[in-house]
């Protein structure tokens, strides 16, 4: 029998390459003819060359785009948009309070710490927590959340309420209906 | 006879990485420097073009080329990527690497057509060899990072240094080493800089006229 040559599978010449490139391109301009929107919170504009853009801006003495740049090189990570909607923070928050409450349904809570609380969680997640995980699985965020849970249970099971016992060893006085 | 190794030069800012990388790029006769953030360096290392197709008709038109790629768009990577292969017998540098989806740690393991992986394992056919530049070695392919020759200039981030150790030879004494290099200096027009090898751990001083 004869032996079949096996050839090896063709690459495309830098005229294909170009080719395909520029229909994926007009395709994908027809689709969105807009450029992107500059990351920087004071510019906002729409712009077709982001890079060219921010370094022209900041060639300029625009403080902000100077910074962006720096950061960029600096802290990629940073730029990214936050991994949190708002609301999440408020949303942790009354879960670690039903958990709380689970434990000690008589908890005493100062006036505005819920909302204070929200705020605060909301700023750890998205400046703190999303940056930190970034694109790595949601099992970190979960971590995280775990970790506050068992946090929470375990300092309200030692707190004090409105009515709970001065003592923990203190022995609860007979009811006289007990008493035979 | 020299095994075919790409080349990723990791270092903090102001560690000469940049520098390194024109240095050791310098005679190249066929040239895609990627110039993400705009460096003064390549200002005059070859021809700026700003759009893909720009390159590819160089490519097309030219048998030697010093291409300095300034896009504000970093999906344009994949096609320098395919635009290297296609021409093959080139090098591809790529500045501040981790800034690019597509040689990222979760980039080549989406899709097993994809073009870096494809150049990375496949350059020694091609003839394309990858020059990269780096602050944040966790944020490049460890595909890339396995095929490389690696070049250590300043490290000062703990992350960094904790992920470097393990990787192609890198120990805690490379670490150690890396953490003490002088600063680049500047000495009679020109630029002193010192690196790290991490397989045999010695150091290297260049000096790289300005």
């Amino acid at each position: 029998m004869a032996e079949t040559e096996v050839k090896p599978p063709e690459k495309e010449t830098v005229s294909q390459v170009r080719e395909r490139l520029s229909s994926e391109k007009e395709e994908a301009s027809v689709a969105d003819p807009e450029g992107e929107t500059c990351p920087v919170p004071s510019c906002g504009r729409v712009v077709k060359y982001l890079s060219h853009h921010i370094n022209y801006m900041a060639g300029k003495g625009e403080r902000a785009h100077i910074e962006f740049k720096e950061s960029q090189v600096r802290a990629p990570e940073v730029a990214e948009k936050p991994h949190f909607s708002p609301g999440a923070g408020d949303a942790l928050v009354a879960m670690l309070l039903a958990a709380a409450l689970a434990k000690r349904p008589n908890l005493i809570l100062p006036d505005g710490w819920k909302e204070r609380a929200g705020e605060a969680h909301q700023m750890v997640l998205e400046e703190h927590v999303g940056p930190w995980i970034g694109k790595r699985s949601s099992l970190a965020y979960l971590a995280f959340v775990w970790g506050e849970l068992l946090t929470v249970n375990l300092v309200v099971a030692r707190m004090k309420t409105a009515d709970s016992p001065d003592s923990e060893t203190e022995i609860p006085e007979q009811h006289p209906a007990a008493v035979s | 006879m020299k095994p075919f190794r790409h080349l990723l030069i990791l270092g903090t800012i102001g560690s000469g990485k940049t520098s390194l990388a024109y240095y050791f790029t310098k005679e190249e006769k066929r040239l895609i420097i990627v110039d993400t953030v705009f460096e003064d360096r390549y200002q005059h290392a070859g021809v700026i073009v700003h759009n893909l197709d720009q390159v590819g008709e160089i490519l097309e038109r030219q048998k030697r080329f010093r291409i300095v790629f300034r896009s504000g768009n970093r999906g344009d990577l994949k096609g320098v990527f395919e635009y290297a292969r296609a021409a093959g017998d080139l090098v591809v540098l790529v500045e501040e690497a981790s800034l690019y989806e597509t040689m990222g740690p979760w980039a080549a393991s989406r899709n097993k057509d994809d073009v870096f992986q494809k150049v990375v394992i496949l350059g020694r056919h091609d003839q394309v060899k990858i020059v990269a530049t780096t602050q944040r070695p966790a944020n490049v392919h460890n595909l890339l990072i396995s095929q490389s020759e690696i070049l250590l200039g300043k490290v000062f981030e703990t992350n960094d240094a904790r992920y470097l150790r393990g990787l192609g030879g890198v120990t805690s004494e490379t670490i150690e080493k890396a953490c003490s290099l002088p600063d680049p200096a500047l000495k009679d027009g020109r630029l002193s800089i010192s690196y790290l090898t991490p397989l045999d751990n010695a150091v290297h001083t260049v000096d790289i006229e300005i």
